[in-house]
């Protein structure tokens, strides 16, 4: 029997695999094939603080990208400079480039108003506006100037509410205000009101932290289902919805983008120990 | 340091590492006890003695017991930990090793049932390599339980290749009792008896590969596969 035979058809060595902590070089891919945003040598300082430290990656089309870690990690810091949310910080500085479609979005020439439709974003806490149900969704395609008519911007009212799967419990009273509904309800409103100004990504910071376990799945299910039609990124504290919801995970680490690659090879099979040690709760 | 496993820190909630210990020494108890039935199984093949026989059979027991231990745990730190990366592939790997082991004590068993058919008969070369058989199961076995507790990926990988060895033995085995069936065509019982005994430890080499396999899995995450030869 020849020796070659015998030895493993794949076979590797976990100790020449693994990354160890002192190491916070980028594991994983962070590039890929026809980007949506691409994202290179992004630093962020909060004054003095360092809080995202030379971060590249790439946004895909169509996907779910999640951004999990340590609170003060980053990730959120990093999607709010996704659509320029940082420049409302006085003493947020952020370097490098970020581009959407090939377009710098940092760019003097780039109006955050427009920028911030293309790019809308959810919150962690529901943050309807106090007006009706109607008014919540119709604010934005109005002052955007997307609806020519009353017919038109209705009509937006409603595609919204049903792609953000909230029409069928809102549609008789649309009058009322956005907030009497019930924090999955008023979430989901708030991802009506974001789809409403056509946008290309939707920003998800905690979307689900505030919501009960049903409200949750609500949620999930959407973001799922808005997949096909928008790129979603999220930041989320719940591994399990990251590992549910996203095709791609980013791990980050007091500034570090420490790992990204596909979502079922961080949850089941990450390079780096850092990674390793924050999901399965050996962090600390 | 975490007695756990080696080179994994404590988890920060303590009592999700108490779980795994737990599931970790039922394991190795389980895997402890296989390892004297097979070698209850080499004394009654020597001895041939019906009491060490049945001893062996009802060994069987509380190894079942043992892997319904098992499986009940990993049900519950799945339902309440919903373990990642390493965690995961250890919890889904010991479920599988345990079945692994089930059933090696059932062949071991099943030997202890079978050996009766040798009574009064000499079946002196057959038998040697039937012994060197459950000799080299032993010692891969003990290896194996040595290998689960380090998670060392170049040991499993050693162990995983030394089934070869029992395939050998087996062929050996095979080849001398064909010749003793054709000299003593009149102790059909007896033969059969031995091919089955030599048939259970060729099957318990293949469960022990399985092993050294699911240790390879837990230690890097990826699939030990012997290419097509």
């Amino acid at each position: 029997m020849n020796n070659e035979a015998n030895q493993p058809a794949k076979r590797s060595n976990p100790g020449g695999l693994r990354v160890d902590r002192e190491n916070r070089e980028t594991v994983g891919e962070p590039f890929i094939e026809d980007p949506r945003m691409t994202c290179r040598n992004v630093d962020v300082f909060y004054g003095d603080k360092h809080a995202i430290i030379n971060v590249s990656l790439d946004i895909g089309k169509n996907e779910v990208i999640s951004m999990i870690g340590p609170s003060g990690c980053g990730k959120s810091t990093f999607i709010r400079c996704l659509n320029r949310m940082n420049d409302t910080i006085d003493t947020c500085r952020v370097r490098g480039q970020i581009k959407l479609d090939g377009r710098d979005i940092y760019d003097e020439s780039i109006d955050v108003v427009p920028l911030r439709a293309q790019v809308g974003m959810v919150f962690q806490k529901p943050n309807p506006f106090p007006k009706s149900i109607y008014q919540n969704v119709a604010y934005g395609p109005r002052i955007h100037g997307l609806a020519q008519s009353k017919e038109e911007l209705d009509e937006i009212v409603e595609t919204s509410l049903r792609k953000a799967g909230l029409w069928d419990e809102v549609k008789d009273r649309l009058d009322q205000p956005g907030t009497a509904l019930s924090g999955g309800q008023q979430q989901r409103l708030c991802i009506a009101r974001a789809i409403a100004v056509s946008p290309e990504i939707i920003l998800m910071d905690e979307p689900c932290s505030a919501l009960d376990p049903i409200a949750t799945a609500r949620i999930e299910n959407l973001i799922d289902e808005l997949r096909h039609n928008y790129t979603i990124a999220i930041v989320t504290h719940s591994m399990q919805q990251a590992s549910r919801v996203s095709q791609r995970t980013a791990y980050f680490h007091l500034g570090d983008l420490i790992e990204i690659g596909p979502t079922e090879i961080i949850f089941t099979n990450p390079k780096h120990q850092l990674t390793e040690d924050y999901i399965t709760g050996r962090f600390g | 340091m975490n007695q756990e496993y080696p080179m994994k820190k404590e988890h920060t909630v303590k009592s999700f590492d108490e779980e795994l210990q737990l599931l970790k020494s039922l394991v190795v108890d389980m895997a402890g006890r296989c390892e004297e039935q097979l070698n209850l199984a080499v004394e009654v093949i020597d001895s041939r003695d019906a009491a060490l026989a049945k001893t062996l059979v009802s060994g069987d027991e509380r190894i079942n017991e043992l892997q319904n231990e098992v499986d009940s745990l990993v049900v519950k730190i799945l339902a309440k930990r919903q373990p990642m990366a390493f965690d995961l592939r250890m919890i889904i790997s010991v479920l599988k090793i345990v079945a692994e082991l089930e059933r090696i004590a059932d062949y071991a068993a099943g030997m202890g049932k079978l050996v009766r058919y040798l009574d009064g008969v000499s079946l002196d070369d057959p038998v040697t390599s039937l012994k060197k058989m459950a000799r080299i199961s032993l010692s891969m076995l003990s290896d194996l339980i040595a290998c689960y507790q380090t998670l060392d990926s170049e040991k499993a990988v050693v162990l995983w290749n030394r089934d070869d060895e029992i395939d050998a033995a087996y062929q050996t085995f095979l080849n001398q009792l064909q010749l003793f069936m054709s000299r003593s065509p009149d102790l059909v019982e007896a033969s059969t008896g031995t091919l089955f005994m030599g048939r259970n430890l060729e099957r318990i080499g293949d469960h022990l590969t399985n092993i050294a396999e699911n240790i390879f899995f837990i230690a890097t995450g990826e699939n030990l596969l012997k290419p097509a030869r």
